[in-house]
């Protein structure tokens, strides 16, 4: 059977779980290859929201709806990915958390679904993290990038202690990425960290540009 | 020329007329309000129990520096004081939970992080508007300082941040995207709960309600101006109306922090006269797009930065900063100078005081 993928990432980008539900089980009992309803399918929606909200034409609310939409598709996915889609599919894997001291989490939540909806593999570690559980975690999950947030003035600070935890423990393999309200790219850096996200959609460009340039 | 009293400055330059400098409204956390307290050896005022406690605490050692307002709101009641749980956790009268982490409560569980109906919204016990109590802290600030300061009535988080405060941001966001009855419900609660308060406060005899919901983030909107437009825009013009009905004059502040471009020419429409806090690095709030496209309808408060200039500038930038904004914003009247938010620990008691300074020394 044919599936019209465009409505299927209509109904990502609208926030329509249900919808989305129906389309994906449809695709995948006509024997359509998974890999390729999650591309084509699910990722293509959320991409085509994850620029909108980059240029104001969508907001937070529609990025959170979206995102639980295409939850819904890829827990139908998950179980039936091989570990040759699941190589095939990998970008790359983000360690990503909101620092000492600072309890906020809608903008890492943000990033966290927009990387997800990309295709990363994204391990949020949550809220007033130390440097210690950033190593640990980045170790762990074998990290090609360490994602940090922090809403306030008071808390930002912290991230320059983790990023100079990572240079002693020599880890300049991996990438560290920051924001928050307060971060700009001037700040980012001053701390030496390897980038800056302004917005989700940013991050997500800016994971894709250090991956890239990693394996180049 | 007459010297003005500081009741006289805010009122004056919030109708627009020329004053001899701007009036000033600064607020502080606790740990800088200690900070200052100790640096001018008088003694460190306890915050009072509100969850607007920062605007409405340290009045004495702010008008001692120099501020020309002062603020009071509804507090907890005597039967429903904010009480320490176990751990640093917190419970206030509305049943949200906080972790104290030093320099900020911040929250630990939403009460209604759960409700899924209109029945969980009605079913909630909710706080009374005019328990006794409420209002104490609020009468001895007035019966202190209303004839020389200017009394500002504080509400905001009132009725979007306090909803989200009940049942979680991202839950309330995707309700209202889902267009969930509940969601609607438990907005119009709240704010019908805070309209009482705000309109209390207006009767006891504040000059200026300084309501409020954060509607922006740093790079924009947090919700469509469509979506603001169909839920917020109505109920705030509602509030408006209440305020308005107990003293037609009462001058209305409104508190969003971040970038709200689109929609101050609403607030304006709806009958704001103050906006409040022109978050100086959010994108697109300069002093200049401001005061040029809706000077002539709105006066401003706030203006200076508190993300990188008051924390880590130096007294030159400060003062530098505190000019530029009087000349543009303050030109011909129509401006509260005052911090975006309020003055936290990691700015030093040297800048806080040339803050003050430069605003007290301004000349065009």
């Amino acid at each position: 059977m044919k599936i019209d993928y465009a409505l299927l990432n209509q109904y990502v980008y609208e926030g329509k779980a249900s919808k989305v539900k129906e389309m994906v089980q449809s695709a995948i009992d006509a024997g359509n290859p998974v890999a390729e309803i999650l591309e084509e399918g699910l990722i293509a929606g959320m991409s085509v929201l994850g620029e909108d909200f980059k240029h104001n034409i969508r907001y937070v609310p529609e990025v959170l709806i979206a995102a639980r939409a295409m939850k819904a598709g890829q827990l139908l996915l998950k179980p039936l990915l091989t570990s040759a889609d699941i190589q095939a599919k990998k970008k790359g894997v983000i360690v990503i958390g909101t620092v000492k001291g600072d309890l906020h989490d809608i903008g890492k939540n943000l990033v966290t679904m927009m990387a997800e909806g990309a295709g990363f593999e994204v391990y949020d570690i949550g809220i007033d993290k130390s440097d210690n559980d950033f190593v640990e975690a980045a170790l762990k999950y074998n990290a090609d990038i360490v994602g940090m947030s922090a809403l306030l003035t008071t808390t930002m600070p912290y991230m320059k202690t983790v990023v100079e935890r990572f240079k002693e423990e020599k880890l300049d393999h991996i990438k560290i990425v920051i924001g928050g309200a307060p971060i700009n790219s001037q700040y980012a850096e001053e701390i030496k960290a390897d980038g800056f996200g302004p917005d989700a959609a940013s991050s997500v460009n800016l994971f894709e540009s250090l991956i890239s340039a990693k394996a180049s | 020329m007459i010297k003005l009293t500081p009741k006289q400055r805010t009122m004056m330059a919030m109708d627009k007329k020329e004053v001899d400098r701007p009036p000033v409204f600064v607020t502080l956390t606790p740990q800088a309000a200690k900070k200052l307290s100790d640096h001018l050896k008088v003694p460190y005022e306890e915050p009072l129990d509100s969850m607007l406690s920062t605007r409405i605490s340290h009045m004495d050692l702010l008008t001692k520096l120099g501020n020309d307002c002062v603020g009071i709101a509804g507090c907890a009641p005597k039967n429903s004081p904010t009480r320490v749980l176990k751990d640093n956790i917190l419970i206030n009268e509305w049943g949200m939970k906080f972790v104290d982490v030093g320099i900020y409560f911040e929250f630990h569980e939403y009460p209604l992080a759960s409700a899924t109906s209109v029945e969980d919204i009605e079913n909630y016990p909710w706080p009374d508007p005019f328990a006794e109590g409420r209002f104490d802290a609020a009468q001895k600030a007035i019966d202190k300082y209303g004839d020389r300061y200017a009394i500002v009535a504080d509400l905001e988080t009132a009725f979007f941040e306090t909803a989200w405060y009940m049942v979680g941001m991202e839950k309330l966001l995707m309700a209202l995207a889902l267009e969930e009855e509940y969601a609607f419900a438990l907005l119009d609660k709240i704010m019908k709960i805070n309209t009482k308060i705000g309109m209390k406060l207006i009767e006891m005899g504040a000059d200026i309600i300084w309501a409020g919901d954060d509607f922006g983030t740093q790079r924009g909107m947090m919700v469509s101006p469509d979506m603001w437009r169909e839920i917020f825009k109505p109920r705030i013009k509602w509030m408006f109306e209440q305020f308005r009905s107990v003293n037609p004059d009462i001058k209305i502040a409104w508190h969003s922090c971040g970038s709200i471009l689109p929609i101050i020419g609403d607030f304006a429409e709806i009958g704001l006269d103050i906006l409040n806090p022109i978050q100086p690095l959010a994108e697109g709030m300069t002093p200049e797009y401001l005061k040029e496209n809706h000077g002539h309808e709105l006066c401003f408060f706030g203006g200076i930065d508190i993300q990188h200039l008051m924390p880590h500038g130096t007294v030159e930038e400060i003062k530098a900063e505190v000019k530029r904004r009087i000349d543009i914003l303050g030109e011909k009247g129509g401006y509260i100078i005052a911090p975006a938010h309020n003055i936290q620990d990691d700015t030093s008691v040297e800048n806080i005081l040339a803050f003050y300074d430069a605003v007290k020394n301004y000349k065009k």
